[in-house]
């Protein structure tokens, strides 16, 4: 059955080559039939790459611009990594910043100056915006920028050259610069609009960002603005030398302000950790103000000052803001943070007047109980990072402290008392729980920088046909999104649009073609009705003679699908090429874009056999219940 | 007694044509057996039914009422056994692709004019039945071989259509030529050979002189006849012509045929075997 099946096939092609004079002109009409579709497809195809062309040679045909809308997340480092990992389709996305600083060559002869104000912007390796003009930042390096023109001009730089960066900020204390050295990574020719202008890394650019807001930005060795975080305490002592001198009305007035008072009789509290003798202590009242709901495990931190306190209360009691002393140092000995106002009696209690800081004593410069020789204090504090404090010995003028003590104190073993000021022990404490970083340039503790964020980012997505999927995706993320996804939509349409035109032509001339082929390829087996009598005589089957027409068709279609493609590659060549300047005798010519890409040639192969096979079909069948011996008869008259 | 290979009574075959507005009739009252070994000459004037009753005997058409028909039965050597074919049967049942497979294996056709396929060499159209009956290429060389040999085939000539191809080779392979480049005679031979290619019981002839002389006609029969066996062959070929002298020479068999007396068409008048 098979071998019978391979010789009808065989008949059927044998048919189709050796009886080429009679078969040449149904190859011709098939290919005519179907090269208005090849070049129907080439041309819409041709269309639709001139209009991508450019915005595809246009990198900001797939800049999306985007916004933080009235609820859409801020642009953080962290958002930017989720919104590149989140949304497929998305190639870079780069906050928008920018940043006016001064620029000034490196180098012997140069570094004087103020520097030329330029405006950077963010970019980061592989910026499409900057690959366009040739330029391009390093990756993994953040000390490259790129000038244009005309700051490399006025700097009298080039590329390589080192230069300094140098960003300004105005804090209370006044203006501040900083300086980092850059080097030129390339350079921005610009044709008309001469602008001071440049790029730098978005790395570098947000860290600027951070020190003008005023935070330390420790890689940079830039210093923060000096305004310290302020100390949180986790209770207020309340002195008072009469047992009755705080009221209920005074407790009453503390609770609505939301802090409960209650006698404190323990040692370090009452002693203030040791700087007031204890049989001094001992003949004071002492009240703990803690705030509402505040324990010894959770404390509630409050940042309020000890005078208000001392307002609220109608006693004459001396207020101390209050944390635990901790233990440091080698050997351990307490350091206590007190601060007590200058004129308070309580000052008259302690060891030594000068065991205790005044609370608005911000001197980096602290006290030390004996020993006297000791000149640093080393505070080891979170992350093995230890903070070093300038020691000062209490004069001995001030000494209060009895011979006694001092020999309950050698003979216990125990450790003198270190003091710094209350804030200061805040402060630290604020930085061991990690809600502070401490600023070594500038030896104070300072807010911990938050995350940037940004209002504006530019996105990047793989290429344009990305665009609308990544605007619809950003948009649902509440982003206000600007971008060229009007102009792909169009493309999009334009091309759905000739798509649908050239399908219903194709369809058109598809039907037609079919007609005709039925029509050549009945009159064709009519006048094959011999030779299809003899191989019936001769037993082939009704079916083998339908599949031999059918094969034969398909063999014709096979070969005017070929035709037809090299016809279409030959009109393409020529309707594309542009005559070059001054030939005269094609200058009317003009030159079409026309692409036929090798789905066009698969679907134009696969349409003239499908054309060329529907149209046997009828005809086939027609062949497969013809009369052997009429049709030999016939045929030997024709 | 040897069975007859194929055996037809009481056969009535009506034709309709649309161009008259009688229907042409062929009748086959009397048994007609024919013995495998014999040559049957199938004789009478024109119009009287000849060729209709080659396509009804050669199962290229249907008969006009199967199971009217007394008998119409081939009996047919395949392989070692006799394999007996009802033939009004299986018209009857229109058991087409029985039919067709019983064209294809056991009849063949050497028609009037030849009828060769024109795309196809001469080799290739001995070999078409071959190929049709699933022979291997390994069968077919020889027997197609032999065949052009047997019909002389195999001869070279100058290309008579092109002087300047007989200056650059003056033989011409006629096995490998196509059909349309072959002679009347050399047109009948090949189809001569196909009819016999594979090894078919019934072979039947259409007027081997309507398009050749006798003695080309005469010469082909001669070789078929050789090849046939000389009446030893199972195999029976049928012959329509309505050349007496030919009949004579070659067939033991004569069925004379003569037209209707009140009607168009016509029957079998008188079936006459020759001893041999």
């Amino acid at each position: 059955m098979l071998g019978r099946l391979g010789y009808y096939l065989r008949l059927a092609v044998l048919d189709f080559t050796r009886l080429w004079h009679t078969t040449q002109h149904h190859v011709v009409i098939i290919a005519g039939i179907v090269l208005p579709i090849l070049l129907l497809l080439g041309l819409k195809r041709g269309h639709v790459a001139e209009l991508r062309k450019e915005l595809l040679e246009s990198p900001t045909g797939r800049q999306i611009t985007i916004f933080s809308g009235e609820h859409g997340d801020l642009i953080t480092t962290q958002r930017v990594a989720e919104l590149s990992q989140s949304i497929a389709g998305i190639e870079l996305v780069i906050p928008d910043l920018q940043k006016l600083v001064a620029i000034r060559a490196s180098g012997p002869g140069k570094g004087e100056g103020e520097g030329l104000d330029v405006t950077l912007f963010s970019t980061v390796a592989g910026d499409p915006i900057l690959r366009q003009v040739g330029c391009e930042i390093p990756e993994d390096d953040d000390t490259g920028i790129v000038v244009s023109d005309l700051v490399a001009t006025r700097l009298g730089v080039g590329v390589g050259d080192a230069v300094e960066v140098i960003a300004r900020r105005t804090t209370s204390r006044g203006e501040e610069a900083a300086k980092a050295s850059m080097r030129i990574a390339s350079i921005i020719h610009q044709e008309n609009n001469k602008s001071t202008v440049g790029y730098a890394s978005f790395a570098f650019l947000d860290k600027c960002d951070q020190w003008t807001r005023g935070f330390w930005v420790q890689s940079l060795g830039w210093p923060a603005s000096g305004d310290p975080i302020p100390p949180k305490y986790s209770a207020y002592l309340l002195f008072t030398e009469a047992a009755g001198a705080i009221t209920d009305d005074d407790i009453r007035a503390l609770k609505d302000r939301g802090f409960v008072a209650e006698v404190t009789n323990d040692v370090t509290e009452i002693t203030l950790a040791g700087a007031i003798p204890l049989e001094k202590a001992k003949q004071l009242t002492v009240w703990r103000v803690v705030p509402d709901g505040s324990t010894a495990t959770e404390p509630v931190w409050v940042t309020n000052p000890p005078g208000e306190f001392e307002a609220v209360t109608q006693a004459d009691d001396a207020v101390v803001a209050w944390n635990p002393p901790r233990v440091t140092g080698e050997p351990p000995r307490p350091l206590a943070g007190i601060s007590v106002k200058k004129r308070s009696w309580l000052r008259t209690l302690l060891s030594s007047r000068r065991l205790a800081f005044e609370p608005t004593d911000a001197s980096a410069v602290f006290i030390a109980s004996p020993p006297a020789a000791m000149s640093e204090i080393h505070v080891p504090t979170r992350d093995n990072v230890v903070i070093d404090l300038s020691a000062k010995a209490i004069d001995s003028a001030d000494e209060v402290a009895t011979d006694g003590d001092r020999s309950e104190e050698a003979a216990s073993g125990a450790s003198p008392l270190l003091v710094i000021p209350a804030h200061f022990l805040a402060r630290l404490g604020s930085y061991e729980r990690g809600e502070a970083e401490y600023d070594s340039t500038s030896k104070v503790f300072v807010e911990k920088p938050a995350p940037s964020a940004y209002g504006k980012a530019r996105v990047f997505t793989r290429n344009i046909d990305d665009v609308p999927a990544v605007v619809e995706a950003l948009t649902q993320r509440d982003f206000s999104v600007m971008s060229e996804s009007g102009r792909i939509a169009e493309i999009h349409k334009q091309n759905g649009s000739l798509q649908l035109l050239v399908w219903v032509v194709a369809t058109g001339v598809f039907l037609f073609g079919i007609i005709t082929v039925f029509s050549v390829l009945l009159d064709s087996t009519d006048r094959k009705r011999g030779v299809l009598g003899i191989l019936r005589v001769m037993g082939v089957s009704r079916r083998g003679i339908f599949l031999l027409v059918l094969a034969r068709a398909a063999a014709l279609g096979i070969l005017a699908g070929l035709l037809a493609v090299v016809a279409g590659f030959g009109i393409e060549q020529a309707l594309a090429w542009t005559p070059p300047p001054g030939t005269v005798f094609a200058d009317w010519k003009p030159t079409v874009s026309i692409q036929v890409g090798p789905l066009d040639v698969a679907i134009v192969i696969a349409g003239a056999i499908l054309c060329a096979a529907i149209g046997a079909i009828l005809p086939a069948f027609r062949a497969s219940r013809i009369d052997p011996f009429d049709a030999i008869v016939e045929g030997r008259f024709t | 007694m040897t069975s007859p290979l194929l055996e037809i009574e009481g056969l009535e075959q009506r034709l309709r044509d649309a161009e008259r507005p009688e229907e042409f009739v062929v009748r086959v009252q009397q048994r007609l057996a024919i013995l495998p070994g014999d040559f049957v000459a199938v004789l009478g004037p024109s119009g009287c039914g000849k060729t209709t009753l080659l396509t009804v005997l050669g199962l290229l058409r249907s008969p006009t009422n199967p199971p009217s028909i007394g008998t119409f039965r081939l009996r047919v050597l395949a392989g070692d056994n006799h394999e007996e074919i009802d033939l009004a049967r299986l018209w009857s049942r229109r058991a087409h692709t029985a039919i067709e497979r019983v064209r294809r294996r056991f009849i063949g056709f050497a028609l009037q004019s030849g009828e060769l396929l024109p795309a196809l060499t001469v080799r290739e159209n001995i070999e078409a039945p071959l190929c049709l009956n699933g022979w291997s290429a390994r069968q077919r060389k020889p027997r197609v071989d032999y065949l052009i040999n047997a019909f002389g085939l195999r001869r070279t000539r100058p290309d008579i259509g092109s002087q300047q191809s007989v200056a650059r080779s003056s033989i011409y392979d006629l096995a490998a030529a196509r059909v349309n480049k072959l002679s009347g005679g050399e047109y009948q031979r090949v189809s001569l050979a196909r009819s016999i290619a594979h090894h078919p019981q019934l072979i039947f002839i259409d007027e081997p002189t309507a398009a050749l002389n006798r003695e080309l006609a005469r010469g082909a029969l001669q070789e078929f006849q050789r090849l046939l066996g000389n009446g030893q062959s199972q195999a029976a070929a049928i012959m329509i012509t309505h050349d007496e002298e030919l009949a004579s020479e070659f067939a033991n068999v004569i069925v004379r045929m003569a037209p209707l007396k009140d009607e168009p068409g016509g029957s079998v008048t008188d079936i006459s075997r020759r001893q041999q």
